[in-house]
């Protein structure tokens, strides 16, 4: 007999070859060294592997924490509440870095010229929410993707986002069964943005719709320069370095630069975000604008009012009806018909101004709102200081604590409610602290999706009931969602008398979360945390009962 | 039986476990199976880590075999080891598993695809020494085999199943189980001998 091959061998070794071919392969193994040495080879191998996979079940580093093999009393957890330590460590870190940082920079003193860019600032704060806005929607809108608005630009950068977020997920394990569903939904969403026909003009450098040339069509433009001085019959969706506008524009102009001088004409409102916006030209609507520097120059003419949220805001032109701003500071030189409502650090009107309606200010003190004696005010002025430290603390007053207990109360009553109706909610528990950061991820999840494919889905006419009844189901969610974290809480808390009625543990629980939330300076945070934890929990809930219905459907 | 069950946070739990109410024989039967899940809930959760090649689904599964069983624990036949019955429940949950990962049935192949003669220079059997010195790292290879190669080979040889034991759980012959089995333990060789020629 030749040898046997090595699989043979292997059968053998592991006793699996059948009698007849056994006897013939031990006989020859008996006599032949060579494979004698092989089958032996092949047992040792075999005895070694079986030991280092045994061995792996004894290996204290591979094998899992602890696995909970209690019964579902919510006595038997009555232990655990220390497992939210971690995640308990893990936002303390995170909220003393983040009062480190501001604090180390109030201690710094951010100069007034700078305050603009401090992410610590209100005025700076904006900043940055307008820059992300812009370079978010820039990329994605106008990389040749036709668009028909900013919301469906906004729409495709956050659904952008939530596919990363998503494919994040679906690369780590636990979420893949979330996730992996919600991709290809979340892509379909994101391509299908309804499309139109437009003018798309692109370049590295200048786009320039020269004096002649007449667009009849909404024009969308990306360049390095964006100039229109001929006629454009739509919209006009653009941005780039700096966009100058000097022809005319029927439509709208919806515009995110570093700088944007309007000299034309618009017909529709202008939609502006950028470092500096000039308007010196007419506009038939109104002008929205966010921005370091908006100013509407001597000669400018707004046919509707202006809605800024500029760092600085100068009125010399007309403006037709009022003027809303936030800010550093509002300059009002010329004329506005309606009213001017500003919030800002320094407000001066004026001596040329008019304005038809009534100023209301808000300052820090009365020195930073100066009115021009010569200035032409239809009503007397209202001004508000705003708190800047002076007001008593929120925890001194009395109207805090009763909107609170009403809350609480109301926060009881629902839940009571809840629990009635949905005996099964109570059952959400949150046992591991991987448990709990896997509940609070979809809990973001549902937070954050549910509104964007809302927002996408009502974008269509065909989604637009659905859009709606996912957004009242959503808020309800996010209503609800510290109940099921309370409940659990409040049994964790009471141990094993908190294991039957579920009222008094959910009386205990939420007190606990109530204090929770309003403690100074993480209180939001644990805010947050909580809802995300309840929005994941009630959401695997509501899946695990939808799953369960379908199982069994016959049982009424 | 009302089988609902909740997750949360991938913790599976029915239902009628967590009510207030539980009458006395289920809680004398949650008593006996906890005292005879207990040792080998390790095992089970190896059993899934090994099978399913990632330790947090793993934990995931071996939640849910633990649910399963508790719910097919009447069904346990008590002439039977607990330990191969509760590893049988949890091989087949794995595979499930596996499956639904793979989205085929045929998950481990037809036994023709699989040329059973080996290549000339293929390495000989794992070294005594190799293997001593490296435990986690054979493990570690084993996690790294391609599925069809890795349950049939942590079946065979940390279940301690035959091969006609496997070929039931899998759905295939025990003539292709022996193939895979081969498949695995080549691979493994390779696997962990690579680096050391290179070193040489």
């Amino acid at each position: 007999m030749t040898c046997p091959d090595e699989p043979t061998l292997m059968m053998l070794a592991d006793e699996e070859l059948d009698a007849p071919a056994a006897v013939s392969v031990r006989r020859h193994v008996g006599g032949c060294a060579r494979c004698r040495a092989r089958l032996a080879d092949l047992r040792t191998e075999r005895t070694l592997l079986a030991q280092a996979l045994g061995e792996g079940a004894l290996d204290d580093s591979s094998a899992a924490p602890t696995l909970a093999v209690s019964h579902g009393d919510a006595a038997a957890f009555g232990g655990r509440w220390w497992d939210l330590a971690p995640l308990a460590v893990a936002v303390s870190v995170a909220v003393a870095a983040a009062v480190w940082l501001a604090g180390a920079l109030a201690v710094l003193q951010v100069p007034p010229f700078l305050e603009w860019v401090s992410p610590f600032h209100a005025s700076g704060r904006l900043t940055w929410l307008f820059t992300g806005m812009t370079l978010g929607a820039g990329v994605v809108a106008f990389d040749g993707l036709p668009l028909t608005s900013m919301v469906s630009a906004v729409g495709q950068t956050v659904a952008a986002l939530l596919v990363l977020l998503l494919v994040v997920l679906a690369l780590s394990r636990g979420g893949r069964r979330v996730a992996l569903p919600a991709l290809p939904a979340i892509v379909l969403a994101a391509v299908a943005v309804p499309a139109e026909a437009f003018v798309v003009r692109t370049s590295e450098d200048d786009v320039v719709v020269p004096a002649g040339e007449t667009i009849d069509d909404t024009l969308v433009a990306r360049g390095q320069r964006v100039i229109v001085d001929g006629v454009v019959t739509g919209d006009i969706i653009t941005g780039g370095q700096s966009v100058v506008i000097r022809g005319t524009v029927h439509g709208n102009v919806i515009a995110w630069a570093q700088s944007v001088d309007l000299h034309g004409e618009a017909g529709g409102s202008v939609f502006v975000s950028g470092q500096f916006i000039t308007v010196h030209g007419r506009v038939g609507g109104s002008v929205y604008a966010f921005s370091q520097d908006t100013r509407l120059v001597e000669g400018s003419r707004i046919g509707g009012g202006i809605g800024s949220y500029s760092n600085t805001l100068t009125v010399e032109g007309g403006v037709d009806h009022g003027v809303r701003a936030a800010g550093y500071r509002v300059d009002v030189t010329g004329a506005v018909q309606g009213n001017v409502d500003a919030n800002a650090r320094r407000i001066t009107v004026g001596p040329r101004s008019r304005i038809g309606g009534t100023l209301t200010a808000q300052v820090p003190d009365p020195n930073a709102l100066q009115i021009d004696p010569a200035a032409t005010l239809a009503a007397e002025p209202v001004v508000g200081f705003s708190d800047d430290g002076s007001s008593p603390s929120r925890y001194l007053t009395g109207s805090f604590y009763l909107r609170q207990a009403i809350w609480l109360f109301a926060a009881f009553l629902a839940g009571w409610l809840l629990l009635w109706a949905a005996p099964g909610a109570a059952a959400v528990r949150f046992e591991t602290p991987a448990a709990v950061l896997r509940t609070a991820g979809v809990g973001f999840l549902c937070a954050v999706a549910t509104p964007v494919a809302a927002l996408i889905a009502g974008l269509t006419l065909v989604g637009l009931p659905l859009a709606l009844v996912a957004l009242a189901l959503w808020a309800l969610g996010i209503y609800l969602a510290k109940i099921p974290v309370a409940l659990f809480l409040g049994r964790t808390f009471l141990g094993p008398r908190g294991a039957g009625e579920p009222a008094p543990a959910l009386l205990v629980g939420l007190l606990t979360v109530f204090v929770a939330v309003n403690l100074p300076f993480v209180g939001w945070i644990v805010n947050l945390a909580l809802t995300l934890i309840g929005v994941g929990g009630l959401f695997a809930w509501a899946m695990a009962a939808f799953r369960a219905s379908r199982v069994a459907p016959a049982r009424v | 039986m009302n089988a609902v069950t909740v997750l949360a946070g991938g913790v599976l739990r029915p239902l009628a476990m967590s009510g207030v109410r539980r009458d006395e024989t289920a809680a004398r039967a949650d008593a006996e199976f906890d005292a005879l899940y207990g040792p080998q809930a390790r095992r089970v959760l190896q059993t899934c880590r090994y099978l399913l090649g990632s330790p947090d689904e793993a934990e995931d599964a071996a939640h849910e075999v633990f649910l399963r069983a508790r719910q097919r624990f009447e069904q346990y036949d008590r002439g039977r080891p607990f330990a191969s019955w509760i590893l049988g429940v949890a091989s087949h949950h794995c595979i499930d598993r596996l499956r639904r990962r793979g989205r085929e049935a045929r998950l481990f192949g037809a036994a023709d695809v699989e040329r059973v003669a080996a290549p000339a220079r293929e390495p000989g059997p794992l070294t005594e020494l190799l293997v001593r010195e490296r435990g986690r790292q054979v493990r570690r290879a084993v996690a790294a085999l391609p599925v069809k190669y890795r349950v049939p080979l942590v079946l065979a040889y940390f279940h301690d199943l035959a091969y006609a034991e496997i070929g039931e759980i899998l759905g295939i012959e025990r003539g292709h189980v022996a193939v895979l089995v081969f498949r695995a333990r080549q691979q493994l060789r390779r696997m962990l001998s690579a680096p050391d020629r290179k070193s040489r």
